[in-house]
């Protein structure tokens, strides 16, 4: 066994070239294929409540791909990532009730994400490993206090109702999406960001900065004897990751057109946080299996009573991580691995 | 030589608690050399890395690199500023392939932030890195390697790569921390080698190891230290002739009085043709030794030579892959550690592996876990018989003791078993010569109590002064066996340490 991997290290290049050629391909098809499938979902699924759940899909996946880049990329285990998402959605909410424009408030939700995520950086990151996770956890709910107790901001427990929905005035072409009965057009919107956040996290994972990352993740110490500023490469990426879900939390609150403490707990936090587990961190696929499999195991369940759905629901989640420890998307990729292995 | 200092470290001093690890050291390293900084074990060799390459931030003193006043950068300032170093434990990027490791570690040679990562046009900057990476693996003759995961090589390649790995942030000083570990002669003189060409190509190398050989062989110039003090500086053939650096090598105390000697006895402890490996290194190879009843065996060796794992091989703490351990004629074949304790076994580890938020007392009793509250207290009298200071210190925190006492009180915990074999590791280390001559005459009472013992020790001469007999062991091998008081006088014993 380990004669035959020695024998792949030292295949010729003309080889290696040739295998590369063949995955570029096979990636190239997967990629358009799942870009079909998202583009038809809609109207394969075309009850209201089908077309609810892929919106939020869509949310999540750019959620999930943000927190991909502190979990999968650097090896943080935040999980405090929903109350970024929150920051963002009460920011955009508030000024676009204030009578400012959808784009406003979404460069507004990233805005107050990014200096959310830069403020809890400074000091969390200063910490390692369980002590960073234990206070993004903390300061997770401390923001969601918040959120319940400036109620002078906030309306605190009773939430902001009445979100304008989005309005889009673009080249001469007005839309306002009316996200209530009407979701197919929301959906799209999502849908280009969701595409946009993952194309970003493809391209950071391969780039210097993304190496960087990879490095902090395997050993700080070894990175920082290299060059590479560990604490500054870890709080851009914090940083970075909590304006995308401050972000989504603007694309959340104008579609649902009311938010409250209640969206955004540690248990949301946690659900994103197993998500990116689940569908495999630090993949490229994981960001969107994760968010796709959840969402429709909980839909699947909803038969069920509550709480014997609950037993289920857990014992499914235990079975695949026992299983799967690097997600689906990771075992899928050894699976085929050891699939061409056996085939040469 | 052009004779320009690269590295000038001055009056450094750095202090844990109240122990200074090192005091007042300064020494420089030219442009163009190989400085070998050497000393035994817990000299404060890695502690000056750790200050020098900014893991450790100094408690006083000055580090100068090229002239600039580097004292307490974070490393990754260093590296920016051709300061690179690597680690005394394999450091590499385990689940990357060799090639990715040294395109991850060749942040510095490019440029951008995030911005430029997300934007930029990757292309040629990719040939560029590529080309760099394929430069660096076949200068250090890992080239054929570059598409395995680095997790998956061996040992010593895995040590090659990391060697690599500083090689790729483009080092001016390049320090190595401990190269030559776990290498067998022929590994580490192929590394000597490769360091030699890498000095060649223009990097200023300063290199730790305790392997006096290796090190007096390749280095240009050596610094000894030893208790954090500079002992010793100059040519290599001229260092390992001074007598402080044989004292700190083979160590001081050849006047405590040794035992009566024993007659014949039946083995308390026969291990023969013993096997022990760790995932790629052989740290035993068919080692075979015998302690009789009565006896005080010591077994010395560099360090690094199989000492420590024989120990751990017969109190059960790493598997064997060969051989065979009998204590008093009982093959210890799938017998569980804790087993062979009741069997009449102690193993008093390296490091004092005390509890230090239990009581002195509390800590003793540990030790009788097994038997029943009135036998221990018998057990007890026993102990504060021959450690007084641990009566007076019963309802003392065991981690307020001093060094030695706390050294005394591990042993203490491991007779209240009342063992036949105690197995001792490194008892005198990091013990000033009084309290190391003090643990040995305690041994020596032990042993006129009957108890046998088989001593792992650093210090050779007192070892071998209050032994019956003695195997000296060599890369997981037994090099020598006799009498301690024939070896005592073994030029060979000499040669081991030193390579002289």
């Amino acid at each position: 066994m380990r004669a035959a991997s020695r024998a792949e290290g030292r295949l010729g290049s003309a080889e290696r070239g040739g295998a590369d050629l063949a995955r570029t391909r096979l990636t190239w098809v997967l990629g358009l294929a799942v870009a079909a499938l998202a583009i038809a979902a809609p109207h394969v699924f075309t009850s209201i409540a089908a077309r609810h759940l892929l919106v939020l899909i869509g949310i999540n996946i750019v959620l999930v791909a943000s927190l991909d880049l502190l979990i999968g990329g650097a090896g943080l285990l935040s999980l405090g990532h929903a109350a970024f998402m929150g920051v963002g959605a009460y920011a955009s909410a508030l000024l676009v009730k204030a009578g400012q424009p959808f784009a406003v408030g979404l460069g507004a939700g990233l805005l107050a994400g990014a200096l959310a995520g830069l403020l809890v950086g400074l000091p969390a990151l200063r910490l390692k490993g369980h002590y960073f996770s234990v206070v993004t956890f903390i300061v997770g709910i401390i923001i969601t206090i918040l959120m319940t107790n400036l109620v002078d901001l906030t309306r605190g427990p009773m939430g902001l109702t009445g979100i304008p929905f989005a309005k889009v005035d673009l080249f001469g072409w007005h839309h306002t999406f009316k996200t209530i009965v009407f979701k197919v057009g929301y959906y799209y919107l999502v849908l280009a960001f969701a595409a946009l956040v993952l194309l970003l996290r493809w391209r950071l994972g391969r780039s210097r900065f993304g190496r960087a990352l990879t490095a902090v993740k395997g050993d700080e110490n070894l990175a920082e004897s290299v060059g590479i500023a560990t604490y500054r490469v870890k709080l851009t990426a914090f940083t970075v990751a909590a304006a995308i879900a401050g972000l989504a939390g603007s694309l959340y609150a104008h579609y649902t057109a009311f938010i409250s403490p209640d969206s955004f707990t540690f248990v949301h936090s946690f659900d994103l946080f197993v998500m990116n587990l689940l569908g495999g961190a630090g993949t490229v696929a994981g960001p969107i299996i994760g968010p796709v499999f959840l969402t429709a195991l909980s839909s699947g369940l909803k038969g069920l009573s509550p709480a014997l759905a609950h037993v289920v629901h857990g014992t499914v989640l235990i079975l695949v991580i026992v299983a799967l420890p690097t997600g689906i998307a990771g075992g899928v990729k050894r699976a085929a691995e050891a699939l061409r292995g056996r085939r040469r | 030589m052009s004779g320009r200092e690269v590295l000038q470290v001055e009056e450094l001093t750095r202090s844990f608690g109240g122990f200074a690890a090192v005091a007042d050291l300064s020494f420089h390293v030219e442009e163009g050399e190989i400085l070998g900084l050497v000393g035994p074990n817990g000299a404060g060799k890695t502690t000056t890395f750790n200050v020098v390459t900014g893991f450790l931030k100094p408690s006083g003193g000055k580090v100068r690199f090229r002239g600039e006043d580097v004292t307490g950068l974070a490393p990754h300032a260093l590296a920016r500023r051709g300061m690179v170093r690597t680690f005394q434990h394999t450091r590499v990027f385990s689940d990357l392939s060799v090639a990715d490791n040294i395109r991850v570690a060749g942040h510095l040679r490019e440029r951008g932030g995030i911005w430029r990562s997300v934007f930029g046009s990757p292309g040629n900057e990719r040939s560029a890195v590529q080309g760099r990476v394929r430069e660096i693996l076949e200068r250090v003759g890992l080239g054929a390697l570059a598409g395995n995961r680095a997790g998956s090589l061996a040992y010593g390649e895995q040590r090659i790569l990391e060697i690599a790995l500083a090689l790729a942030a483009q080092p001016q000083l390049l320090l190595l921390d401990e190269p030559f570990a776990g290498m067998n002669e022929s590994e580490s003189s192929a590394a000597m080698d490769l360091i030699h060409r890498i000095r060649d190509d223009g990097v200023t190398v300063l290199v730790i190891d305790h392997h006096m050989q290796t090190m007096a062989r390749g280095c240009d110039r050596l610094v000894v230290m030893d208790h954090g003090l500079k002992l010793a500086e100059g040519r290599p053939a001229d260092v390992v002739n001074e007598p402080a650096v044989v004292e700190a090598y083979l160590g001081a105390g050849s006047d405590v009085t040794a035992p009566a000697t024993v007659a014949q006895a039946e083995a308390v402890l026969d291990v023969s043709e013993l096997d022990v490996r760790y995932d790629r290194v052989r740290a035993l190879r068919g080692t075979s030794l015998t302690v009789r009843r009565g006896e005080i065996v010591a077994l010395v060796g560099a360090n690094g030579a199989g000492k420590t794992t024989l120990l751990r091989a017969v109190s059960g703490l790493v598997p064997v892959t060969g051989g065979r351990i009998e204590l008093l004629g009982r093959n210890l074949a799938g017998v569980s550690p804790v087993a062979r304790v009741r069997g009449g076994l102690a193993h008093c580890p390296e490091g004092r592996e005390i509890f230090p938020r239990m009581t002195v007392l509390e800590n003793l009793l540990l030790g009788a876990a097994d038997r029943e509250p009135d036998a221990s207290a018998s057990e007890l009298e026993h102990v504060f018989r021959l450690f007084p200071r641990l009566e007076e210190r019963t309802s003392q925190f065991a981690g307020s003791l001093s060094g030695g006492e706390q050294q005394m009180l591990a042993i203490g915990r491991a007779v209240m078993s009342r063992p036949k074999l105690l197995l001792l590791d490194e008892p005198t280390l990091g013990l000033s010569p009084l309290l190391a001559r003090e643990v040995a005459e305690t041994l020596v009472r032990l042993n006129a109590g009957g108890l046998s013992v088989l001593l792992v020790e650093q210090n050779a001469v007192l070892a071998l002064a209050i032994a019956h007999r003695a195997y000296v062991i060599e890369n997981g091998r037994i090099a020598l066996a006799g009498p301690a008081a024939e070896l005592r006088n073994d030029e060979s014993v000499k040669r081991v340490y030193l390579g002289a």
